[in-house]
């Protein structure tokens, strides 16, 4: 009993991670329609950053918010200077060029940073409070749940929050009320950049930190969203940890943990073929 | 259904009635002959490392035009085609290496073992819209090595280690080593592939897809079937990328999990965005560049090819979303435009 | 300068397709200005023109004698027009209040905007009631109500309005067409109505143009556009 609570709670900590990521997708796909393949390359990246900042001496923290500020300014880059120059009815350009983002973000940390794993510290060390999480699994929850609770609480009661779900939901009101949509939509990657930064640095002390890092994690990320319904933040969140859970439970006891990836990829190929708007979602479409 | 929205650039070697007849080349069935002659003798005046680039670029060739026909005859995407290279190349060796098949058997029979595991994908591939079909094979695209390696099949594809294929036996009976063997097989599988591919699409069965790319419902009302054309294209496509792997495989002469990471099919993508998303000729274009092109960039440094490929990815989508060959026939066009008396 | 706003030859295209031809027209400070015409003859095409909404438009448009041709849709807002689109243009997964709140996005002054909120429940007491009620549930009626609350939100100088009565019973109309006047004549809010029911717009404007193949046929005080052969025939039935 003691092993499968620990491991149905290493789910949930996993699964914090992978809500982290699903919010993050959600947020762009709503604000921009766009699937963004590099989601988890970009998050890597300022999981190095991270690294960096802290290997250069600074404290823990003051590293952890540099790199969210940093990663706020890189996704709102990348809106302004690649995805705003591709028009809206070319989906499949997007697409396209998203992963070719993401091969470019990974081979240039493969370049500046090598191949070879490091590890990456976590500011949790020592004896857990609650017995069933470790230290790090419970600070990690924490701080993705803490995340997440702050983006709610954005998107909820402040006037920008309200404007960019206003700007999501009907951008030509959005004009006429004096809202500036293309402001929204890089604020909504930079927001979408800075919350895959916490599910990075946060995931890094468990699976090390390498370039391919993110690869396997943006395809739970993905089932997470799908699950939830990709039009759905909120549906999101809960779908990755869903996902966490089932994944942990499926590796520790069917499938054996050689073949998680394997039970993410069967998880997406049976939502999209059957119910492809997720539990709580709307179906996208294509817009041509 | 989706239609790809890319602008509507007739394929190379459609009707050709776009071009005047005076201007037009030696037909193409010539230039065609030109190539297989340049073929052969290359398998004569390279050697070593050259003719296994050459094999190579065969290899791709036949892969990418896979992909081509997916996405430039079905308007559909695959960021996962490697899967089907995949297939292919484990097919062939567990056919060589555990039932002692010979090659040059062992290669289309994987081939068909890829085009009805591409048949059975293809039909609910059907209903998905584009986001999902890409959602789905970027999935598969990262969890092939994995898939490989894992413990229920590790009997016949040899777990983490992957399986040695014994080398081929050369065709010495008509004066070719090994190597000349094999680049000689590719050349005539490639030929009939994309003989096979230009053929049909000159005809009644191009015409038919160009009206299911391009008019769904028209074409359906006008007693074409639809979802039968689309189904088989998807077959076709994972066959062609089948055999592809599957001489991939007897290149190598061995092959493993990490073989088919997810950068495999990342290259076949970029093969296809570079020579044109549904150009046939611009399969082996797109092919030359993505075997020739590691060689020079990584003397830059071990990373340089990737990141040249995401730029090339990003800017092609960009500015020439048709591929070079789309480039190339907008020029043909510019230049032999009849004058307007 | 009485001219608020002045459209001078312009021409508009929906990408290929050309749907203004040299359209010019005028709002005079604190007055009513409508348009008429049946479908289709650019009326909405003249009010995104002014917005910068889904059209190009070349010609001069010029708002406060500034040119306002060009600008983003979001730009020509801020500077005190408020469009109320053909549809109503509601936010409809957000509540009436979130939608008045959003209409007043682009202010800063935050007591004012409890005021001006507070006023728009007092015209329209029926909103108050539904505050918290997404938007898309509300009726017909109290969707141009609000509508037209989060256009005056901004408070704007000039309000564009696109087929305010459509699709509502005509009690409501009245209703509405009512608070409008008192808007112009206490607010100060000049309007710009574009109607396919002629004789409410004519009840309640100082000038009136006739709009016919995306220009300008006829134009002047609604008693003398009353008048006219044409108008009576085609628009006021006789």
């Amino acid at each position: 009993m003691q092993g499968f609570l620990h491991q149905l709670f290493a789910g949930i900590a996993m699964g914090g991670v992978y809500a982290c990521m699903a919010l993050a997708l959600v947020i762009i796909y709503q604000a921009t329609h766009v699937v963004n393949f590099a989601q988890g390359e970009m998050a890597m990246l300022s999981t190095y950053v991270a690294w960096t900042l802290i290997a250069s001496g600074l404290p823990y923290w003051v590293a952890f918010v540099l790199t969210i500020v940093f990663s706020f300014a890189m996704g709102a880059a990348i809106e302004r200077l690649v995805i705003r120059r591709f028009p809206k009815e070319s989906p499949l350009a997007v697409v396209i060029a998203m992963v070719g983002l993401l091969v470019i973000i990974n081979s240039l940390v493969g370049l500046i940073f090598t191949y070879d794993t490091k590890e990456f510290r976590t500011p949790f060390v020592g004896e857990s409070p609650v017995q069933i999480f470790s230290f790090h699994e419970l600070g990690a929850l924490a701080v993705t749940l803490a995340v997440m609770g702050l983006v709610f609480l954005f998107f909820r009661f402040t006037r920008i929050g309200l404007g960019m779900r206003a700007a999501a939901a009907n951008p030509v009101s959005a004009q006429l009320v004096g809202i500036s949509v293309s402001g929204m939509l890089s604020l909504g990657w930079g927001l979408a950049a800075s919350v895959g930064a916490v599910a990075g640095v946060m995931t890094a002390p468990i699976v090390y930190l390498d370039p391919n890092m993110m690869l396997n994690i943006i395809i739970y990320a993905f089932a997470g969203a799908l699950l939830g319904g990709i039009s759905n933040p909120w549906g999101a969140v809960l779908g990755g940890f869903m996902v966490g859970i089932f994944e942990n439970l499926m590796g520790a006891y069917v499938v054996g943990s050689e073949l998680k990836l394997s039970v993410a990829l069967a998880l997406i190929v049976t939502i999209v073929t059957m119910k492809p708007e997720g539990l709580f979602g709307r179906r996208l479409v294509t817009r041509v | 259904m989706s239609t790809t929205p890319l602008p509507a650039t007739p394929a190379m070697l459609s009707r050709g009635t776009s071009v005047p007849r005076i201007a037009r080349p030696s037909s193409p069935a010539f230039v065609f002959a030109l190539f297989v002659a340049a073929g052969v003798a290359v398998m004569y005046l390279a050697t070593g490392y050259l003719l296994l680039q050459a094999t190579q670029i065969l290899v791709f060739a036949i892969a990418i035009l896979g992909l081509n026909i997916l996405s430039g005859y079905n308007g559909q995407i695959s960021l996962g085609h490697g899967a089907f290279f995949a297939i292919g190349g484990y097919a062939t060796a567990v056919l060589i290496a555990k039932l002692g098949v010979p090659f040059w058997a062992a290669v289309p029979l994987a081939g068909m073992a890829s085009l009805i595991v591409g048949l059975l994908i293809g039909l609910p591939a059907l209903r998905l819209e584009m986001l999902y079909l890409a959602l789905a094979t970027f999935s598969l695209a990262i969890a092939v090595p994995q898939l490989l390696k894992n413990k229920f099949v590790e009997g016949w594809t040899g777990g983490v280690l992957g399986l040695q294929i014994p080398k081929v036996a050369p065709w010495a009976a008509i004066g070719l080593d090994r190597d000349q063997t094999i680049y000689l097989y590719a050349l005539i599988v490639a030929v009939i592939v994309f003989a096979m591919t230009i053929g049909l699409l000159r005809g009644r069965v191009g015409r038919a897809l160009e009206a299911v790319r391009d008019h769904p419902v028209a074409a359906e009302t006008m007693g074409v079937d639809v979802r039968r054309y689309k189904t088989v294209a998807f077959g076709i496509s994972a066959l062609f990328t089948g055999l592809a792997g599957g001489i991939g495989a007897v290149v190598t002469a061995f092959v493993a999990p990490d073989s088919y990471s997810f950068f495999l099919s990342i290259t076949l993508l970029v093969g296809a965005v570079i020579g044109g998303l549904r150009s046939v000729v611009g399969a082996f274009f797109g092919a030359v560049f993505v075997v020739l092109m590691p060689n020079y960039a990584e003397q830059i440094s071990q990373a340089a090819p990737w990141a040249i490929y995401g730029v090339f990815l990003i800017v092609f989508m960009y500015f020439m979303p048709d591929g070079v060959m789309g480039v190339l026939h907008t020029a043909w066009s510019r230049i032999t435009r009849p004058t307007t008396p | 300068m009485t001219t608020l706003l002045e459209l001078d030859h312009v021409d508009a295209w929906y990408g290929k397709t050309k749907v203004l031809h040299g359209m010019s027209l005028r709002v005079e400070r604190g007055g009513v200005t409508a348009l008429l015409g049946a479908n289709g003859t650019g009326k909405t095409t003249t009010l995104r023109t002014i917005c910068n909404l889904m059209v190009r438009p070349t010609g001069a448009i010029r708002f406060l004698g500034e040119s306002i041709l060009g600008k983003s849709t979001d730009n020509i807002v801020r500077r005190g027009i408020a469009h109320v689109p053909d549809g109503r243009g509601t936010f409809v997964q957000q509540t009436v209040e979130e939608n008045l709140r959003l209409g007043a996005y682009s202010r800063r002054d935050r007591a004012a905007i409890e005021e001006d909120m507070e006023r728009m429940y007092g015209l329209f007491p029926k909103l108050r009631d539904r505050r918290r009620q997404q938007a898309g549930t509300l009726s017909g009626g109290e969707q141009q109500m609000l509508a037209i609350s989060r256009a005056m939100m901004l408070r704007p100088k000039l309000l564009l309005l696109d087929e305010p009565s459509f699709g509502l019973a005509p009690l409501i109309v009245k209703g509405i067409f009512e608070t409008l006047r008192q808007i112009n004549k206490e607010e100060g809010v000049s309007i710009l109505l574009v109607e396919q029911n002629a004789n409410l717009a004519l009840d309640i404007a100082d000038h009136a143009y006739l709009v016919e193949s995306g220009h300008v046929v006829l134009g002047g005080k609604p008693h003398d556009m009353r008048q006219d052969e044409t108008i009576r025939r085609v628009y006021l039935g006789g």
